[in-house]
């Protein structure tokens, strides 16, 4: 998840925290005020009525010394005063009850205040329907409930522009380190930002970038360097003894050595030829502008290979059937692979072995299965068979172990899978796997 | 013919001079740029056969100048970088070949004859031996008006075989004639020996083969006296 994204749902999960306790206690707050303000007007409405019955008389309201009571209330019952003969004194009250007038049960708050009044105890009664309150609780409530929705709403909106604002700087960070494969290719102009993390992280990836390319550099150098110091010799060596050679004055003896020399020499030509193209691989260095045709590579691997097979007598089945075409690459190093693969598949079979090379097309993925009826591999070697200079088989095969250390490279450097299974005395199947983006 | 060395490692200078002195031609030699760069000016080549890596010069600036000579020279780029770039560029620039250090004489050789052969036009050479007509033009082999099929490698041997005629060509020479992908590993001289006698099989239903001759020990050698 983005982070602007987390952020934003972090602040909107707070507020509607916030909100919902809001709305839990808002509604009970206002009740509170609202019973507060009302005892208060009924404790004004008492006095108020006291003084009025004092001014007229009681008998305005009540028989003197009967047991009949008065009551007043207004047309819609939501206020009403009531006056009735009783026999204690008690201390004024405000309570919350029901009343039944005239058939309508009405929740109110009703103040009870006792008086004497020439000898007779009377208990007054004034009362404020609460139904005010709670329609105001319920409608303060919704009204509070959407405004805050809208607010929600509208802040989650507004942050998510605002993160995505703040935010771009990181973002475009990102993308300049998603497209990098070699620190050539990074984008070395600063971003533009006045917020100091971004400007210290953008900075510190800019030295970082520097620091490799110029180690990568300081590599290609010395690689450059090895392969024209090591060849140059070698092809001193190597002039010098075809030139003997050619001379036609040595006896056999000599001419043989030469020639056996001529072949060490090719040798270790050929283990500085890999260990370059290794090195140089893994430096990125090779172009990668081909478009292959996977069976038809292989059908070519095939033709440059067929002596080989047919000198072992081994029977070479390719029934790679489903074409797919593997691009952007680089097509001699593909060759390369194939042919190293195919190649050891020759090299570790039996005389009058088999050869299968299959296909399979997966949903996100292309699969190329190469399988011998050779020697196999024994599994404690299976881990370290695509390390450099690891050499099993003991053989009379000259091998300088470079081989498959060479094809995890090349696989390596297209994005592509090489895997190995191979049983003992029945052979082993190489896989590679290329991923259909 | 004369040939310009630029070189600056001397001892190699030394055998590629012994040896195309041999082949008829004539050597002079330049160990540094400055040295190559006074001498394009001054003499007219045939051939210079420049190393790209030299101490005290830039290798295509060396290019550039001997086009700017007027130089018909013919440019053979020798180096030891091997980089598909300096390839590029030093064919761009008008180079004529391109050869990897560390190169057999031969192919050296070889190279300079086709160049030779090129530049004089191209005529179609065929060669008859003992009833085959070798065309090295078209690159085919026939007797008495038969196509024989051939593969690539079994063209090129012969080939290679045929323009240095009458002389031994060892099995190292003829793999790194033959070798398309500089990249493998494993490079084994001893299929070339399947070859040649893959060769041989195809040709012997139509005449004597023995022109093919074996060299014990060392390779073979066309031998057409």
């Amino acid at each position: 998840m983005k982070l602007y994204y987390k952020l934003t749902l972090i602040n909107a999960l707070t507020r509607i925290l916030i909100v919902v306790a809001f709305l839990i206690f808002v509604p009970d707050f206002i009740y509170k005020a609202a019973i507060l303000h009302t005892d208060d007007l009924l404790g004004r409405k008492k006095t108020e009525f006291l003084h009025i019955m004092n001014k007229m008389g009681i008998n305005q309201f009540i028989q003197e010394g009967s047991d009949s009571t008065y009551a007043d209330y207004t047309i819609f019952k939501e206020k009403y005063v009531s006056i009735e003969a009783t026999k204690n004194l008690i201390n004024d009250t405000i309570v919350t009850g029901r009343r039944d007038i005239e058939g309508d049960t009405v929740e109110a708050r009703i103040l009870k205040h006792s008086f004497k009044y020439n000898n007779a105890i009377y208990l007054l009664e004034i009362g404020e329907s609460l139904q005010y309150v709670n329609d105001l609780k319920v409608v303060l409530s919704e009204v509070a409930l959407y405004i805050l929705l809208g607010v929600i709403f509208l802040t989650v909106f507004v942050d998510l522009s605002v993160m995505q604002y703040l935010l771009r700087p990181l973002q475009k960070i990102g993308d300049k380190l998603k497209g990098v494969r070699t620190p050539e290719k990074f984008d070395y102009t600063p971003i533009k930002t006045n917020t100091t993390d971004f400007r210290y992280l953008d900075s510190t990836i800019r030295n970082m970038m520097r620091k490799i390319r110029n180690t990568f550099y300081i590599e290609k150098e010395f690689i450059a360097n090895v392969s024209h110091e090591l060849l140059t010799p070698i092809s001193i060596l190597q002039t010098r003894l075809e030139n003997m050679l050619e001379a036609g004055n040595l006896n056999e003896e000599a001419e043989t050595k030469i020639i056996e020399s001529q072949k060490t020499l090719g040798r270790l030509l050929q283990i500085i030829r890999a260990l370059l193209l290794i090195s140089q691989i893994e430096n990125n260095q090779p172009p990668k502008n081909d478009m292959v045709n996977i069976p038809e590579l292989l059908k070519e691997v095939e033709s440059e290979i067929e002596v080989r097979l047919a000198e072992k007598g081994i029977t070479f089945n390719l029934t790679v059937l489903e074409d797919y075409v593997f691009a952007p690459c680089n097509r001699s190093l593909l060759y390369t692979l194939f042919f190293n693969l195919i190649n050891n598949a020759i090299k570790y079979n039996t005389q009058n072995g088999n050869i299968t090379v299959t296909s399979e097309k997966r949903k996100n993925e292309y699969i190329v299965h190469i399988r011998d009826t050779g020697k196999g591999i024994a599994p404690e070697n299976l881990k370290s068979i695509f390390h450099r200079f690891k050499k099993f088989n003991n053989s009379e095969n000259e091998s300088y172990g470079l081989g498959l250390a060479m094809v995890k490279t090349i696989a390596d450097f297209h994005d592509m899978d090489v895997k190995v299974e191979s049983k003992l005395d029945e052979g082993s199947t190489f896989t590679v796997v290329f991923k259909i983006a | 013919m004369n040939v310009l060395i630029i070189e600056d490692e001397k001892s190699l200078a030394k055998e590629v001079q012994d040896f195309l002195k041999k082949e008829g031609y004539t050597c002079e030699l330049a160990a540094t740029g400055k040295e190559a760069s006074e001498k394009i000016f001054v003499n007219p080549y045939d051939f210079i056969l420049l190393d790209l890596g030299l101490p005290d010069y830039d290798g295509m600036q060396l290019l550039k100048e001997v086009k700017e000579a007027g130089q018909e020279a013919a440019v053979i780029i020798l180096t030891a970088r091997g980089s598909t770039d300096d390839k590029v560029k030093g064919l761009d620039l008008g180079a004529d070949d391109y050869l990897a250090k560390p190169f057999s004489l031969l192919e050296l050789s070889s190279r300079m004859q086709a160049i030779t052969r090129r530049k004089h036009g191209l005529k179609r050479s065929i060669t008859e031996i003992n009833g085959f007509q070798i065309d090295l033009t078209n690159r085919s082999v026939h007797f008495n008006n038969t196509l024989i099929n051939l593969t690539k490698k079994e063209f090129d041997i012969l080939q290679y075989l045929l323009i240095n005629k009458n002389r031994v060509i060892t099995r190292m020479q003829l793999t790194e004639h033959i070798w398309d992908n500089a990249l493998e590993v494993d490079y084994d001289s001893n299929y070339v020996d399947v070859h040649i006698k893959n060769l041989r099989k195809k040709l012997t239903p139509f005449a004597s083969v023995d022109w093919i001759e074996t060299v014990r020990g060392i390779g073979y050698r066309l031998n057409l006296t």
